[in-house]
C-alpha cells in the first residue's frame, strides 16, 4: 500500500547557516505486500464451473417451491366459506322469522 | 337484522373479497406464464438455426425448449433460477453446462406448473432439449428424492448429463421440503 509521507531534508551545516530545504513530499517505494487469502468452502457445498468462467459456491439446490397451489386452495376455501355463511345465514334468518 | 347476522354478513364479504383476490392472483400467474411461454416459443422458432454465435447468457435469456413426450411436458427453458424466472419458465442454473457442452446441464422448475408431469417420469423416458444450435436427446437413467442441501447432484459430470430438479412431494401444499431429481444421459449426436 502506498502512502505519502511529508519529510524535511536535513543537510550538514557548512557556512553556519541553516540550509534546510523543505521537501514537499516523499513517496514510499517499498513493494506492496500481497497477503494470500484462503477461501473456505462450507461443508456440503458445490463449486460449479460456470460457462462464463465464473465459479459459484452453492450450499442449497434451487428453490423450486411455488405458493400457487396454496394460494389457489386458500382462495377457494375463502369463497366457499363465504358462500356457506351467506346461505346458512339467510336460512337461519328465515327460520327465525 | 340481529347483531350476529350483521357480523356474519361482514365476515362473509371479507372472506369473499379475500378469496376472489387470491384466485385472481393465481389466475394472473397462470395466464402470465402461458403468455410468456407462447411469446418465447414463437421467438425461439423464429431464431432457430441462426448460426451466429450467441452472446454470453444473462438471466432471462431464452435457451430452448424441453420436451418429454411420454408425460406431456413441454416448456421453454430460460437462463436463471430467480422466483420471477421460475414462475414463467424452466430455469437453467448458471454455472452448469449448456446443452451441447460436455458436463451436467441442470434445469429447475416448479412442481405445480411446468415440472408437474415429472411425477410420472421413469427410467427410459426420452427427453429432448431443442436449442438454436440443434436438438439434444437424452434418456432418463434414474430418479431420486434428495434434501435441498444435497448439491452433489448439480456437480459437473464427465459424461453429457441432464439433471432436472423440482420440489417433492408433488402433492405438498406450500414450500415442499425435498427435491425430486431426474438424471438423464445424452444419446447420439445432436440433430
Amino acid at each position: 500500500m502506498l502512502s505519502l509521507l511529508a519529510v524535511l531534508s536535513v543537510t550538514a551545516r557548512g557556512d553556519g547557516q541553516d540550509n534546510q530545504i523543505p521537501v514537499a513530499a516523499a513517496v514510499q517505494t517499498t513493494p506492496v505486500e500481497h497477503v494470500a487469502t484462503v477461501a473456505t468452502v462450507p461443508n456440503n457445498s458445490s463449486l460449479v464451473a460456470g460457462t462464463t468462467g465464473v465459479e459459484q459456491t452453492r450450499t442449497q439446490l434451487p428453490k423450486t417451491a411455488s405458493t400457487l397451489g396454496l394460494i389457489t386452495l386458500v382462495g377457494l376455501g375463502c369463497v366457499g366459506v363465504a358462500f356457506g355463511l351467506m346461505v346458512f345465514g339467510k336460512r337461519g334468518s328465515a327460520s327465525a322469522v | 337484522m340481529s347483531r350476529a347476522d350483521r357480523a356474519r354478513r361482514i365476515v362473509a364479504r371479507l372472506l369473499l373479497t379475500g378469496g376472489l383476490l387470491a384466485l385472481t392472483y393465481a389466475a394472473y400467474v397462470v395466464i402470465d406464464a402461458r403468455t410468456y411461454q407462447a411469446v418465447e416459443h414463437r421467438r425461439f422458432e423464429h431464431a432457430r438455426g441462426d448460426a451466429a454465435a450467441a452472446p454470453a447468457l444473462v438471466d432471462g435469456d431464452s435457451i430452448g425448449e424441453i420436451q418429454i413426450p411420454r408425460v406431456g411436458l413441454t416448456a421453454m427453458v430460460v437462463q436463471g433460477e430467480s422466483p420471477a424466472i421460475l414462475q414463467r419458465a424452466v430455469g437453467h442454473l448458471a454455472g452448469t453446462a449448456l446443452p451441447g457442452e460436455s458436463g451436467n446441464v441442470v434445469l429447475a422448475g416448479h412442481r405445480d406448473t411446468f415440472f408437474r408431469p415429472l411425477k410420472r417420469v421413469r427410467a427410459g423416458d426420452a427427453i429432448t432439449l431443442r436449442t438454436r444450435h440443434g436438438d439434444f436427446e437424452y434418456l432418463v437413467q434414474s430418479t431420486a428424492v434428495v434434501r435441498p442441501s444435497d448439491v452433489e447432484v448439480i456437480e459437473p459430470t464427465t459424461r453429457r448429463t441432464l439433471t432436472l430438479i423440482t420440489c417433492f412431494p408433488f402433492s405438498y401444499l406450500g414450500p415442499a421440503p425435498d427435491r425430486f431429481i431426474v438424471r438423464a444421459r445424452e444419446t447420439g449426436e445432436p440433430r
